[in-house]
């Protein structure tokens, strides 16, 4: 039976979602010289594009259609037959069994955008294309099915969600899979020329916080939406993004402050990001203070990763995928395990009198971050064979808005 | 059939960006080796 209420907000949900793809290209745009921004926006923008007609054509049958062995969905669903105008009750019963394709579309899709930021300034265009949909078929879609797929209530479910796994929005399926693809795309690309000889200094700071901001905003439909219904628990959801997003830019803002002495705004935007990656798998499952804390959590965790990534070891993952997304999506992983409570929904953790849980979310992690790193690894290595990864050494020099797309960014000086 | 054609479509496109480098770069050197035949025939014949 459609509900009408539940209905409207996973559709504003999924549009709230969609904008934070090109609101990460922004965010990612700022961060990077003036010769790239329009790339890097670029990059976000057409991956929307890219990634919602894999979607449709095969990914959403790869990623939820009728479960093979808990492993992988059948092509039952190729095109999106039978996925149609009534519920699916094992997704959603009250929405349009395409509402949820949709919503979840957008998370199909901001994934791969994530990991851009790992080799930003140097990544050949047509390379990158190939790279998202190869990697949305044979790394995302295998594992949203683990976590997230059912043939119904009863099941048979994707594997890591039989064995108890929480994820409420994605932080396996999402970060820990953008986090840790992105730390082996930087460890498979050659590092920017210059890197730690001349300045690399972000050419818009106005982008970022921009983009942090709409980030945050959209956030709201990734995680309340999550609920895929307009119900207690997406409130639940959305004041725990929100109160654990507060927490995490003042932790990471406070911590720059102590560091370097002055009170960094890309600090506080980094630090809403870590904090918005970190109670995406947490948000649907912890109370209002398990969330404070969740944030605290991410502000000091990320930003202690990204000082070790950047000073001891000098991995060229431009724009901290890895220590933002992977860290912050473990870090909020393992803290599901830790505050969920019953008082919000099924999930019980350590602290509520289930110690089993806090293992059950170590595994699932374990699992993501080495199928992810391997598979994006190997994905790279098989490119680099037969495309090459890297524009050439003048492309670089020129920049990428003119030596990919034509186009620079800024015509006036 | 409708899910079919599109995927084609898709997957030609997927095809045309995994080639079109390749072929411009082949293009562009084979432009450069002309160039730089002319340029060596003139100063010969000069």
């Amino acid at each position: 039976m459609i509900d009408t209420g539940d209905t409207a907000w996973v559709l504003v949900s999924a549009a709230l979602v969609l904008l934070m793809t090109p609101a990460l290209g922004f965010f990612y745009g700022g961060f990077v010289r003036r010769k790239n921004a329009l790339s890097t926006i670029m990059q976000s923008f057409i991956i929307v594009g890219v990634v919602s007609v894999q979607w449709v054509l095969w990914g959403y049958s790869l990623a939820f259609g009728p479960d093979m062995g808990g492993i992988i969905g059948s092509l039952a669903w190729f095109g999106l037959k039978d996925v149609g105008l009534e519920p699916n009750p094992a997704y959603a019963a009250t929405i349009p069994h395409q509402a949820y394709m949709v919503f979840q579309m957008m998370f199909a899709v901001i994934t791969p955008a994530l990991i851009t930021g790992a080799f930003a300034e140097r990544v050949k265009f047509s390379t990158m294309l190939v790279f998202i949909v190869v990697w949305a078929t044979l790394v995302y879609d295998p594992v949203a099915h683990w976590v997230w797929a059912a043939d119904s209530l009863e099941g048979p479910f994707g594997w890591l969600r039989a064995m108890g796994a929480l994820d409420f929005a994605g932080g396996t399926v999402v970060h820990i899979n953008a986090g840790f693809a992105a730390l082996a795309a930087a460890l498979v690309f050659r590092k920017r020329l210059g890197l730690g000889q001349v300045a690399m200094e972000p050419h818009n700071v106005t982008y970022i916080v921009l983009g942090a901001s709409l980030l945050w905003f959209g956030w709201f439909g990734f995680n309340a939406g999550s609920a895929v219904a307009a119900s207690a628990l997406a409130t639940s959801a959305f004041v725990n993004t929100h109160v654990a997003t507060a927490m995490a830019a003042m932790t990471w803002m406070t911590l720059s402050w102590f560091t370097t002495g002055k009170a960094s705004v890309i600090g506080a935007a980094a630090g809403a990001v870590a904090g918005l990656v970190a109670i995406t798998p947490a948000s649907g499952y912890v109370t209002p203070m398990g969330a404070l804390i969740v944030g605290l959590g991410a502000g000091v965790l990320c930003f202690l990763a990204l000082q070790f990534r950047a000073r001891i070891w000098k991995v060229d993952d431009s724009l901290d995928v890895w220590a933002v997304h992977g860290i912050g999506g473990l870090w909020g992983a393992l803290a599901t395990g830790l505050f969920a409570s019953a008082a919000i929904n099924t999930g019980v953790g350590l602290f509520y009198g289930n110690p089993k849980q806090l293992g059950i979310q170590a595994l699932a992690c374990l699992v993501v971050m080495a199928y992810t790193f391997v598979g994006t690894f190997i994905i790279l290595k098989v490119l680099d064979m037969t495309m090459g990864l890297a524009v050439k050494t003048e492309e670089e020099e020129v920049g990428l808005d003119v030596s990919q797309h034509g186009e620079p960014a800024y015509t006036l000086e | 059939m409708l899910a079919i054609a599109s995927t084609i479509a898709f997957l030609f496109m997927v095809v045309a960006w995994a080639t079109v480098e390749p072929a411009r770069s082949r293009m562009s050197r084979t432009t450069s080796k002309v160039q730089q035949v002319r340029t060596q025939t003139q100063s010969v014949q000069s």
